[in-house]
């Protein structure tokens, strides 16, 4: 295979005491009899000195063997498997003893600082598999993290056959378990549409409220000081505590056409026949106002446009309006503004656009 | 295969035009072009609220108002071949109100006599 002599004939010829690792050779003779089928005759000869010189060279190649069956039900065919991964899964294999010839050799030649060296080597090897250990687990166990920017929109298909779809500057994270769904909404609005399984509830974390749903579809929306769920399709249950492993009280059952808020002070009575066009106009990029707030209509907007409105006049803001509007065109809402009788809109280079109403004109007390 | 290539090639600008096109005329629609054009409405007789809720959808315009104006008033149906302002029209008949557009996608509800402040 090679040109030069293998390690293993090398040191039976130079008659040293093990001057090289003896797993790097064990590994080489491996190679010599199960790559090729062809060994020669003192090949074999010589393999057979090798072994019986010492029970450490036994346990390498018994150890190398053993990798080898490992790495080969592994579905990593030889000889594609190049020798430095042979010879470091072998080393992998040191903390577990293959056999224990190594007590009972008289011969065996064991310096202190040799003790000391492979010691070392252990502990290294021992760290070196930690950290992968924990940078492996640390990559199974971070979640995935899908997010839209200001004003984007987004519909993400997960691994389960869920869909869900993102508001504007939105965020959530998603870790599949075995037995578990975990998606924690982060900040925003998601509509969640869930693939029903049964044996792997779909657990929605936002805030200090858990939503779990088998089958179904919802929509959450994640605001500073409140956070709105509504169910479009089956069932989800709400558990709401101080912290994720707080056992949870009975769970109020959330059916279609149910709205319930959340705020500082926990979830409120839900609602009922929610109209849920209104709740989904989102997904097309509308708003649908009805008899709301004007200020709350503008943070709508604020929501999806760089060019942010402020209403600088507490009595036009708490002005209800209804409405059907797109959510990027706040262009038509200002000239809206502009017709009603005393109020100003001017671009502001930083602020946006600042909505005034004169004094005079101000109708409310 | 050329032959295939080149259709698709065709198709794809023929689209492209298409949408310059569209994108051209939709710059363009003027608020009376938005009054000539005649839709297939189909709005049951019910609330304002709601009956102008239903002309948006239909429509695709965009509609707003001061929520006093529409308080406790019905509106009649309108089902047919109509343009928005004519169906505005029969919706808001009778109401006091009146309706203005702001442009060739926006509509607003005001008072028939002035400003869009409820009174």
């Amino acid at each position: 295979m090679t040109n030069s002599v293998p390690g293993w004939r090398a040191d039976m010829k130079r008659e040293k005491t093990l001057s090289r690792d003896v797993t790097e050779q064990a590994a080489e003779a491996w190679e010599t009899f199960q790559g090729t089928d062809e060994a020669s005759p003192s090949e074999h000869r010589d393999f057979d000195d090798w072994m019986r010189r010492s029970p450490e060279h036994v346990e390498a190649y018994l150890r190398v063997f053993r990798t080898m069956h490992t790495l080969r039900s592994q579905d990593i065919r030889w000889p594609d498997t190049p020798a430095e991964t042979l010879i470091r899964e072998a080393r992998s294999y040191m903390d577990r003893p293959v056999t224990t010839l190594r007590e009972e050799s008289p011969e065996r030649f064991d310096s202190p600082q040799r003790r000391f060296a492979r010691a070392r080597l252990a502990f290294a090897l021992a760290a070196t598999l930690f950290a992968a250990i924990a940078v492996a687990w640390f990559i199974m166990m971070s979640p995935q993290t899908f997010e839209t920017r200001f004003g984007e929109q987004r519909f993400v298909r997960l691994d389960d056959g869920s869909g869900v779809t993102l508001n504007t500057a939105s965020r959530i994270e998603v870790r599949f378990q075995k037995g578990h769904r975990f998606i924690r909404l982060v900040r925003g609005e998601a509509l969640f549409e869930v693939a029903h399984d049964p044996v792997r509830p779909f657990d929605v974390y936002t805030g200090k409220t858990i939503l779990r749903a088998v089958g179904t579809r919802f929509n959450v929306d994640m605001r500073a000081d409140r956070t709105t769920v509504t169910v479009l399709e089956g069932v989800v249950s709400l558990k709401h505590g101080a912290g994720e492993a707080l056992p949870l009280g009975p769970t109020p059952l959330l059916r279609a056409s149910d709205r319930v808020l959340i705020d500082s002070s926990g979830p409120r009575r839900p609602e009922h026949n929610v109209r849920l066009d209104e709740v989904t106009a989102w997904t097309q990029q509308k708003l649908v106002f009805k008899a709301r707030p004007l200020g709350e209509v503008v943070e709508e907007f604020n929501r999806y446009n760089r060019d942010r409105i402020l209403v600088d006049s507490p009595g036009l803001r708490s002005e209800q309006i209804t409405g059907v509007f797109k959510a990027n065109d706040p262009a038509s809402f200002l000239s809206f503004l502009s017709n009603v009788p005393g109020v100003q809109v001017r671009h502001d280079g930083n602020a946006g656009y600042v909505v005034t109403l004169d004094d005079s004109s101000e109708r409310r007390p | 295969m050329k032959a295939a290539y080149l259709q698709g090639d065709l198709r794809g600008w023929s689209c492209f035009v298409l949408i310059c096109l569209a994108w051209t005329l939709d710059g363009r629609t003027t608020d009376q072009e938005t009054e000539r054009i005649k839709l297939e409405l189909r709005i049951p007789a019910q609330s304002l609220d709601e009956a102008l809720q239903e002309l948006a959808r239909q429509s695709g315009m965009q509609v707003i108002y001061f929520s006093g104006l529409t308080q406790g008033i019905q509106s009649v149906g309108v089902s047919g071949s109509y343009t928005v302002g004519e169906a505005l029209q029969v919706m808001l008949a009778g109401s006091g109100l009146s309706f203005r557009m702001l442009n060739a996608r926006t509509v607003a509800i005001r008072k028939a006599d002035a400003g869009e402040l409820p009174q």
